[in-house]
């Protein structure tokens, strides 16, 4: 086990490298250099004056633009390793401390988020495959199939026209995580507090994901109610009840285990768009934010980041799927 | 199946097996219904200007007919300077004029009808520049449907090839190969998506082009599993073994029996490309404004959330009902090319 851990583990390097690489030519694809991309936010008479001059050699020191190209890169791999992205453009503070502060909100969101997909989809999944064909299965599988289609931004949108404030129902907050002066609270009403923010956001994450491992959920638990040993166990007298938790649902989250890892860039991706919309101070805002005023230390910092965790989600479902599939060698 | 059967079908095999599936496709009711709805958004994409447009199909002027001003510009209409002002045109005693089946189009303003309610007048309402959201939407289907297509067109292109490489040569190509697609996955796409947009002008072609790049992985997974397959078939072999150059053999012989896999993954993929450039467009990195698109629309609607329930409604019913549409094919051809569900069994 150890060992497959750690040459899994090993295997990564050269993804990450790639990673490195890839958003390395991503800087360099950028239509003139970063000083370029510095200056134009700026007025013509700045540019000559003196802390004009001085940003320059900042940023010329800070992506080593005066070596060469392969020296380049080795500095920027230098900084990626060490997690240093240099300052933020906008408020000159350093990118990593940015995130910081944004990464727990998007991870406490996200993390909610594929918990309640999973407590969700699989009794889900498994309720519709061993109704399979009765009325309350078509109903599940055509509402998870139109669930699955529905842009985010829109369901975001309408819930909140028809759910928050104006001319419709108030039923929920559409703006940040809590309302303000809410430290004050004691730590139950927080709690309420901060849940009646996240629910429409957390809705919205929710949703698509949950509709894709429901449907997911359903075929592997059909086809595992086909084969042999669900027979067996029922010819040995178990249980209904049983037989599909014990035999058949087991192998069927198998592949849902797996999932995990391609669930999180969805997740990260979705959460530009639902930060956005909730004036949620994330991650995935921080990233929007970075592309329109083109701070650009910080964009590489948030590809960086978001990829990172990617490699290690991706990591961790790999290795989930030797734990919970002993059939599987572990060379 | 009775051994004569396999082996009739087996001695003609790739028509046989292409008709099968377009066998089973049609026998799914739900698939042919997501077709209808893919159709009926193609034809509102290709006819835009016969639909919502303030240019004419047809023009008598001057004792000159012109036949569709609409998609043709005429060198002598464009110096009356007609164009821009057709609307404002009053036709002499002998001209004659065939307009569009609403004469409204999606650019045109009229600041004393902004933010209007859906009427007979204005059936979808009006946008904060008093423009008709209907005409809107339906030129709006021609930026989802061309982002769609040609963008996985480039996703299908990329990933083919790839995948046909690793799958053919296998060992360091196949390594290589397999490395690109697993840092491709890691890098959220839509990140990597909306990061290339902030660097670039924004329009159309580029949009196309960056979600083409970060869709090929899925194509290239499938068609290098497949090309493994198929390359130590006896067919293959025989091909090699006449000494055909590598690349024909690839290409010409094993390719058309590794793709009709991707032929799914193509369609879910349409949808895909549509949900992300109305996002883009959405989050203002999309289509460049004035042209409509769906997301830009929906992204008007922002800053009248209170009230303006038509520009959220339609816009994104539009997104949803294409995005049904070709995932309800994409399921059908699915299933009709899995072979487990062949025969009796349909769901």
């Amino acid at each position: 086990m150890r060992a497959y851990v750690i040459r899994r583990i090993l295997l990564a390097v050269p993804t990450f490298l790639g990673i490195s690489l890839l958003t390395f030519v991503l800087i360099q694809m950028a239509p003139g250099s970063p000083i370029a991309f510095k200056l134009r936010g700026m007025e013509g008479a700045m540019r000559s004056d003196a802390a004009t001059q001085e940003i320059i050699r900042q940023t010329r020191e800070l992506y080593g633009l005066d070596k060469p190209i392969a020296a380049q890169y080795l500095l920027w791999l230098k900084r990626l390793a060490t997690l240093d992205f240099g300052n933020s453009m906008k408020d000159q503070r350093s990118v990593l401390e940015k995130i910081g502060e944004a990464l727990p909100i998007t991870l406490q969101l996200n993390l909610l988020s594929i918990f309640l997909v999973y407590l969700i989809s699989i009794p889900l999944g498994v309720y519709s495959a061993t109704h399979r064909n009765s009325p309350s299965d078509t109903v599940i599988t055509l509402v998870l199939f139109l669930l699955y289609s529905m842009p985010v931004f829109w369901v975001a949108m309408l819930l909140i026209l028809f759910l928050g404030g104006g001319d419709y129902l108030n039923w929920f907050p559409i703006y940040g995580l809590n309302s303000s002066g809410a430290e004050s609270l004691p730590w139950g009403a927080w709690l309420l507090d901060r849940l009646w923010h996240m629910a429409l956001p957390l809705f919205c994450l929710t949703y698509g994901s949950l509709a894709y491992l429901a449907r997911y959920m359903r075929a592997g638990m059909l086809e595992a109610l086909n084969q042999d040993f669900v027979r067996t166990a029922r010819a040995c007298g178990f249980p209904e009840r049983v037989v599909i938790w014990k035999h058949a649902a087991r192998n069927a989250l198998i592949p849902i285990v797996t999932l995990l890892g391609g669930l999180l860039p969805a997740l990260i991706g979705g959460s530009v768009i639902i930060e956005t919309i909730f004036s949620i101070p994330g991650m995935g805002r921080l990233a929007f934010e970075a592309v329109l005023s083109r701070d650009y230390p910080l964009i590489m910092g948030e590809v960086a980041i978001a990829s990172l965790l990617t490699l290690a989600g991706l990591l961790i479902s790999d290795v989930l799927y030797v734990v919970v599939d002993p059939r599987i060698s572990l060379k | 199946m009775n051994t004569a059967a396999i082996q009739t079908s087996w001695s003609k095999k790739s028509e046989g097996y292409w008709t099968r599936v377009f066998r089973a496709f049609r026998r799914n009711r739900s698939a042919m219904g997501g077709l209808a709805i893919v159709g009926v958004m193609g034809l509102v994409a290709l006819g835009a200007p016969f639909i919502a447009g303030d240019v004419p199909v047809w023009v008598r002027k001057d004792n000159r007919t012109y036949w569709f001003p609409n998609l043709i510009i005429y060198r002598e209409l464009a110096a009356d300077n007609l164009y821009a002002n057709f609307d404002r045109w009053e036709p002499g005693p002998y001209d004659a004029v065939i307009w569009p089946l609403l004469r409204m189009g999606p650019l045109r303003q009229n600041l004393e009808e902004r933010l209007e309610a859906p009427s007979v007048r204005h059936w979808f309402g009006t946008d904060d520049r008093g423009r008709d959201v209907f005409s809107r939407v339906v030129w709006g289907a021609r930026v989802s449907m061309s982002v769609g297509f040609i963008s996985v067109g480039i996703a299908v292109a990329i990933g083919t090839v790839l995948g046909a490489l690793a799958g053919y040569y296998g060992r360091w190509v196949d390594t290589v190969v397999l490395r690109l697609i697993e840092i491709w996955i890691c890098v959220p796409s839509f990140f990597l998506v909306i990061t290339v947009m902030a660097f670039l002008e924004p329009g159309i072609d580029k949009i196309m082009i960056v979600i083409g790049l970060t869709g090929w992985p899925a194509a290239a997974r499938l068609v290098r599993g497949e090309m493994l397959k198929q390359r130590e078939m006896d067919y293959a072999m025989a091909a090699r073994a006449s000494g055909l150059p590598d690349w024909r053999v690839m290409f010409r012989h094993l390719l058309p029996n590794a793709v009709g896999p991707v032929f799914v993954t193509a369609t879910f993929g349409v949808a895909g490309a549509i949900l992300t450039e109305s996002a883009l467009s959405f989050l203002g990195f999309g289509v460049p404004p004035p042209t409509a698109s769906w997301g830009e629309i929906l992204k008007q609607s922002q800053f009248y959330v209170d009230f303006a329930w038509w520009l959220v409604l339609f816009p994104g019913l539009a997104v949803f009902i294409t995005v049904v549409g070709f995932n309800l094919v994409g399921d059908g051809l699915r299933d009709a090319m899995d072979p487990r569900l062949q025969g009796g069994d349909s769901r």
